[in-house]
C-alpha cells in the first residue's frame, strides 16, 4: 500500500483540479493508516503547497487535510500557521470557519484564550444556526478543559450562554452545573470559583436581564439559589428581590419561572424577604402550570419552616446522595387507613392487565383459542346432516361445558354417534326410528277460519310467529322469512286491489254465495273471498244473491273430505258425497243456476279425470247466458285445470276461445274447447296442464274467454283463478337413507319457529299430522323429538323438512334444490298451524 | 454520498433536479430555493464549497446556469467539483455546445447522461464515450 501510495505522491505532479482531488484523498489516506514517517512528509509538503496555493478550492482542501495532520503531528502546522492565521482572517467565511475548525484541534493551554475569542467572535457574526449550535458547542467543550483560571472560565461560559441562547445543547448548561456542583479537589478553588460565578450572575441580574435567553437564566437562578449565600456581605433579601424581577418579566418562559421559585425556596431560611415570598408563592399556587404549583406550595410551607427546609434543601450537601426510602414506609399509615375505609387495594401491573383481559369488554384472546362455544353454534349453517347437528346443538344447548379443553379448532366429536357418511345415512339403527308423523295443515282448513273472519283477521299474511326464540339465529330467520312470505301474497294482494272496492260494494249485496263455492282457498287471508269476486268482473251478475250458508262447514267439510282422500282408492267414494254436500249446500234459499248444474258439471269432467278428487268447482263467472266455472284436479304428477263452458242460453254461440296463462305455472292445454259453437244447453270442457315454474306460495291463473253471440259482436271477458302450493305438493316417500343422501345435496334452506299443537300426549305428532293432512307431506321417520318429512313439487322437485320440538316449539328447517319452494311451504306451514 | 444533483439558472428557476435521497416535493422547492440563493450570493473569488446545514454544497457557474451537488461530509468535494465539470463536457459532446435551451428541451436526454453517470448517489462512470454510448444507440433506433 505505502509503495501505491508513494508513486501516487510523486506523480501527481500535473496542475489539474482531479489531480489534487486524487492528492487529497492519498493524504487523508496516509494520515488514517498505520503512520509511515516518510509518506508522512511527503503528504505533509503536499499540504503545504495546497494551503499556500492562490486558488481558494484548494485552500479549503488543503485546510480540511490539515485537520488530519495535526491529528498526527501537530508541529507540522507550526510551518503554516501564518497561512493559518491569514485565513482566519479571510473573507470566506467558509474558510474561516475551516480555519476554525482547525485550530481546534490544535488547542491546548497556551493558546486556547486566544483561539476561543477568535471562536467567539466568529459566533458573534454567525447567523447560521447550525454553525452557531457546532462552534458553541466547541468552545463550551475547549473552555471546560483548557480554562486558565476561573474567572475567565466564568466569563466564557456566560458568553457562551448568552451567543448560545436556546440553541445550546442541553448538556452544556448541565455539565456547567455539575462542574460547578461537583468543583475541583480542593475547597478552596470552589468557593472561589462559585463565588465569582455568583458575583457575575448578581451583576448581570442587576443589569438588563430581559435579553438573557432561558437557559442561562436558569444557570443564574440555580447558581445563585446554592452558592449566593457564600458571599456574605449578600443579603438573601437582595437575591430574592432580584429573582422577584426575574418572575415578573414577561419574556420568562414557566420552565424558567419553576428555577427561579426554586431558588427562591432555598433562599428563604432567615426570614428573608417573607413578606415578598409570601405574595409570590400565593400569586403562583393557582397557576395552571401544575409544575409551577407545585413550587409555589413547596415554596410556601418551606418558608414558613425552616427546620424542614434545613432538612430537605441542605445548604451545603447538595452533591450529597440522599437516601431514600423506596419502599415508601412512611406512607404504610395512609395506606393502611385508607384501605379500612374501602379502598380498593393495590394491583400490580401485571395483575390488572390480566384482569383486563379477562373481563367481558374486550376479548384480546385470539380466535383459535376460545373456539369450542362458537364452533358448535356455528356449525348449525354448515352443511350436515340434521341427526349430527341436533345432537350437537343438544349438547350445546344443555351443557355449557362444551368450550372445555379449550383450544382445539376441530369438532368435539365424542359422545357424537356417527350416522352420516358420505353416501347418505349408515345403517346403524340406533335411537332414530319414530314414526314419521307430519301434519299438513290443510289450506281448507286455514281457509275455514280465514272464511269465518272473513276479511277481517289476517289481513296481514305474516303472522309472525314466535315471541319467544331461544337462539338469536332463529330468531333473525325468522323475522327474515316471515317478511319474505309476506312478500308474496302482499303482492298478490295489490294485483287485485284495483277491483277490490268494486267488490267490497257486492259483496254486501250478493253475500256469500262466493264464499260457499271456496274451492282450495287462498291459504292468504279473507279476502280471499273478496278476491273471488273479482273473478266476476261484470257489472250484471247473474248469480243470485248469494247467502250465508249454514256455515261454511259444509263446503269445508266437503274439502276435508277431499283432502282426506289423496289416496286414489277412496276417491270414488268421496266424489259422490262431495257432490251431495255441495249440493245441499247450494240447495241453500237461493236458486242457483250454478247449483243446478252443479252436479252435470262434474258428469261433464272427463273420464279419467272424474276419477281423481278434484276442488271445488269455482263459478268463474257467469255472462250473458254463459257461465264458466273451473276446477282443478290434482293427479299423481300433476294438476289439472278443468274449466268448464257452459252456454245456457237457447242459441248457440261461436267462436268461443279460451286462453289461460300464469307467470309462475306453465299452462299447456290438453283439450281445447271447441271453437266452432257452442249448442245451447251444452258444456264445452277444457283442460290444461299446470306445472310449477317458479315456487310461490299462490298461484294466479289469469283468462280470457271470447265468444260470439249469434246476434252480436265478440265478447271477451277475462277472469282469474287462484291455486295454492298446496295442490301441487305430493308426497314424497323416501326411505331415511335417501333422505339423508338428499339432504346434504340441497342448498337452499329456511329455518324457523312453529306453534306446535299441543292436543293430547304427543305434540309433534298431532302437529305432524295437521301438517301432513293440510299439505299433503310424507312423514319419513319421527326420532323422538324430531321428525323428517319429505314432499315434492311435481315431479322432481323435492322438499325435505326437519322438524324438532324445542322448548315448546317446533323447529323447522326445511332444504330444497328450488330456491323459493321452502320458504313457500313453510309459510304455508305457517299457515296451516296457524289456522286451527 | 451525493445527495441532490440541480442545475439552476441565475433568476433562481430549476432546469434540472435529481434527488438521491427520498426529499417531500414540499421541501424540494424551498431547498432549491435556498441552496440557490447561497451559490448566487457567492462571489468569484470565494470557494465553491459551501456547508449548507449539515451537508454540503458544491456549485459550479457555467454562463448562467449553476450545477449544485449537495454532498455529505464524507466525499472529497473536489472531486465533486470535478465531477460537475465532467458531466458539462459530456453534455458538450452530446448536445455539441450545449446550451440552456438544449437541457430545456431535452430533459430526457440529460437524464439519461446523468444516470449513466450517477446512481444511488455513488459516481459510477465518468469516461465521456462509454457514458454516451447507449444514448446514441437510442437515438440511432429512434432514426432508423
Amino acid at each position: 500500500m505505502y509503495e501505491i501510495l508513494d508513486e501516487s505522491l510523486r506523480r501527481a505532479e500535473m496542475n489539474h483540479n482531479i489531480t489534487y482531488a486524487i492528492l487529497y484523498e492519498c493524504v487523508k489516506c496516509i494520515y488514517t493508516i498505520h503512520p509511515k514517517s516518510d509518506l508522512l512528509e511527503k503528504a505533509a509538503k503536499c499540504i503545504g503547497n495546497f494551503v499556500l496555493s492562490p486558488k481558494i478550492n484548494l485552500k479549503y482542501l488543503g485546510l480540511k487535510a490539515l485537520t488530519y495532520v495535526v491529528q498526527q503531528d501537530p508541529k507540522l502546522a507550526l510551518q503554516h500557521q501564518m497561512t493559518i492565521i491569514e485565513c482566519l482572517d479571510h473573507p470566506d467565511l467558509i474558510i474561516k470557519r475551516e480555519t476554525l475548525e482547525l485550530l481546534f484541534r490544535i488547542t491546548n493551554d497556551q493558546n486556547v484564550t486566544v483561539i476561543i475569542e477568535k471562536m467567539l467572535d466568529f459566533l458573534r457574526i454567525s447567523e447560521d444556526d447550525h454553525t452557531t449550535i457546532d462552534l458553541v458547542g466547541k468552545v463550551a467543550e475547549l473552555a471546560e478543559k483548557y480554562a486558565p483560571d476561573n474567572e475567565w472560565f466564568i466569563d466564557t461560559m456566560n458568553t457562551v450562554f448568552s451567543l448560545g441562547g436556546d440553541l445550546l445543547q442541553p448538556d452544556i448548561p448541565n455539565s456547567f452545573l455539575k462542574l460547578l456542583s461537583e468543583g475541583f479537589d480542593s475547597v478552596e478553588e470552589d468557593k472561589k470559583l462559585r463565588l465569582f460565578a455568583v458575583n457575575s450572575y448578581i451583576s448581570l441580574l442587576q443589569g438588563d436581564s430581559s435579553k438573557l435567553p432561558q437557559r442561562f437564566l436558569q444557570v443564574i437562578c440555580w447558581v445563585l439559589g446554592e452558592y449566593s449565600h457564600l458571599r456574605e456581605d449578600l443579603e438573601p433579601d437582595v437575591t430574592v428581590r432580584l429573582l422577584a424581577k426575574l418572575l415578573d418579566m414577561k419574556s420568562s418562559s414557566s420552565e424558567t419561572k419553576c428555577w427561579v421559585l426554586m431558588a427562591m425556596t432555598k433562599l428563604c431560611p432567615g426570614g428573608a424577604a417573607l413578606a415578598l415570598v409570601h405574595n409570590v408563592s400565593e400569586t403562583y399556587s393557582s397557576s395552571l402550570d401544575t409544575m409551577l404549583r407545585q413550587r409555589a406550595q413547596e415554596l410556601q410551607i418551606l418558608s414558613q419552616d425552616s427546620e424542614l427546609q434545613a432538612k430537605v434543601l441542605p445548604r451545603s450537601a447538595s452533591m450529597e446522595p440522599v437516601e431514600v426510602d423506596s419502599s415508601l414506609s412512611f406512607l404504610d399509615g395512609f395506606v393502611s387507613e385508607a384501605l379500612a375505609a374501602g379502598a380498593a387495594p393495590y394491583k400490580p401491573p401485571h395483575q390488572r392487565q390480566e384482569e383486563l383481559s379477562r373481563s367481558k369488554a374486550l376479548n384480546l384472546e385470539p380466535y383459535g383459542l376460545s373456539l369450542p362455544i362458537s364452533m358448535s353454534s356455528c356449525s348449525i349453517t354448515d352443511r350436515q346432516s340434521p341427526t349430527l347437528l341436533s345432537i350437537s346443538s343438544g349438547l350445546s344447548g344443555d351443557s355449557t361445558d362444551v368450550s372445555h379443553k379449550g383450544s382445539s379448532t376441530v369438532l368435539k366429536l365424542d359422545g357424537v354417534k356417527r350416522l352420516w357418511g358420505r353416501d347418505g345415512y349408515l345403517a346403524q339403527k340406533e335411537p332414530t326410528d319414530e314414526a314419521p308423523r307430519i301434519e299438513a295443515a290443510s289450506p281448507v282448513r286455514s281457509a275455514n277460519q280465514l272464511g269465518d273472519n272473513n276479511a277481517s283477521n289476517s289481513q296481514t299474511p305474516t303472522p309472525t310467529p314466535t315471541p319467544e326464540c331461544d337462539q338469536e339465529k332463529q330468531q333473525l330467520a325468522s323475522s327474515l322469512f316471515v317478511g319474505l312470505a309476506s312478500q308474496s301474497s302482499v303482492c298478490l294482494m295489490g294485483k287485485s286491489d284495483p277491483t277490490f272496492q268494486r267488490f267490497r260494494r257486492k259483496t254486501k249485496a250478493s253475500g256469500s254465495s262466493e264464499q260457499i263455492t271456496n274451492p282450495l282457498v287462498l291459504p292468504s287471508d279473507g279476502s280471499d273471498n273478496l278476491l273471488y269476486k273479482n273473478l266476476l268482473d261484470s257489472p250484471d251478475l247473474d248469480v243470485s244473491p248469494p247467502e250465508q250458508t249454514p256455515g261454511l262447514a259444509a263446503p269445508n267439510g266437503s274439502c276435508d273430505a277431499e283432502e282426506e282422500s289423496t289416496d286414489t282408492d277412496v276417491k270414488e267414494i268421496e266424489t259422490p258425497p262431495i257432490r251431495d254436500e255441495r249440493v245441499t249446500a247450494q240447495a241453500s234459499p237461493h236458486d242457483d243456476p250454478d247449483g243446478s248444474k252443479d252436479p252435470s258439471l262434474t258428469w261433464h269432467l272427463p273420464a279419467e279425470l272424474s276419477a281423481l278428487s278434484h276442488s271445488n268447482l269455482t263459478p268463474l263467472f257467469s255472462k250473458q247466458n254463459l257461465d264458466v266455472s273451473a276446477c282443478h284436479v290434482q293427479k299423481e304428477d300433476s294438476v289439472v285445470l278443468v274449466v268448464f263452458i257452459s252456454n245456457c242460453s237457447d242459441s248457440f254461440l261461436q267462436q268461443i276461445r279460451l286462453q289461460v296463462d300464469s307467470e309462475e305455472l306453465e299452462v299447456s292445454c290438453v283439450s281445447d274447447c271447441p271453437s266452432e259453437e257452442l249448442q245451447s244447453h251444452s258444456v264445452a270442457v277444457c283442460q290444461y296442464f299446470l306445472t310449477v315454474k317458479r315456487p310461490s306460495v299462490d298461484f294466479d291463473l289469469f283468462a280470457a274467454v271470447s265468444w260470439q253471440p249469434p246476434a252480436g259482436s265478440p265478447l271477451t271477458t277475462q277472469f282469474s283463478y287462484r291455486l295454492s302450493l298446496t295442490t301441487f305438493i305430493r308426497a314424497l316417500r323416501l326411505s331415511t337413507e335417501e333422505y339423508g343422501a338428499m339432504w346434504l345435496a340441497f342448498s337452499h334452506d329456511t329455518k324457523q319457529n312453529l306453534t306446535l299443537i299441543h292436543d293430547g300426549q304427543d305434540p309433534l305428532a298431532a302437529t305432524l299430522d295437521v301438517l301432513k293432512r293440510k299439505l299433503q307431506l310424507h312423514v319419513v321417520e319421527v326420532i323422538g323429538v324430531e321428525a323428517i318429512v319429505a314432499c315434492c313439487l311435481q315431479q322432481d322437485q323435492p322438499c325435505l323438512m326437519h322438524c324438532r320440538m324445542h322448548a315448546g316449539m317446533l323447529a323447522v328447517w326445511l332444504r330444497s334444490p328450488v330456491p323459493d319452494l321452502p320458504d313457500c311451504l313453510l309459510y304455508c306451514c305457517q299457515r296451516a298451524l296457524q289456522e286451527l | 454520498m451525493i445527495k441532490f444533483v440541480l442545475m439552476v439558472n441565475q433568476q433562481g428557476q430549476t432546469r434540472l433536479s435529481k434527488y438521491y435521497e427520498p426529499v417531500e416535493l414540499s421541501k424540494r422547492v424551498a431547498l432549491e430555493a435556498v441552496a440557490v440563493r447561497c451559490c448566487l450570493s457567492r462571489g468569484k473569488h470565494q470557494c465553491s464549497f459551501v456547508e449548507y446545514k449539515d451537508f454540503k454544497l458544491v456549485y459550479r457557474q457555467y454562463a448562467a446556469l449553476y450545477v449544485v451537488v449537495g454532498v455529505t461530509d464524507s466525499e472529497n468535494e473536489l472531486s465533486i467539483y470535478e465531477l460537475i465539470q465532467n458531466f458539462v463536457e459530456v453534455l458538450d459532446k452530446y448536445f455539441s455546445r450545449v446550451s440552456e435551451l438544449d437541457i430545456m428541451f431535452n430533459l430526457e436526454s440529460v437524464h439519461i447522461i446523468l444516470d449513466e453517470m450517477i446512481q444511488n448517489g455513488h459516481i459510477v462512470e465518468t469516461n465521456k464515450s462509454r457514458i454516451l454510448a447507449p444514448l446514441i444507440a437510442i437515438d440511432k433506433m429512434a432514426d432508423g
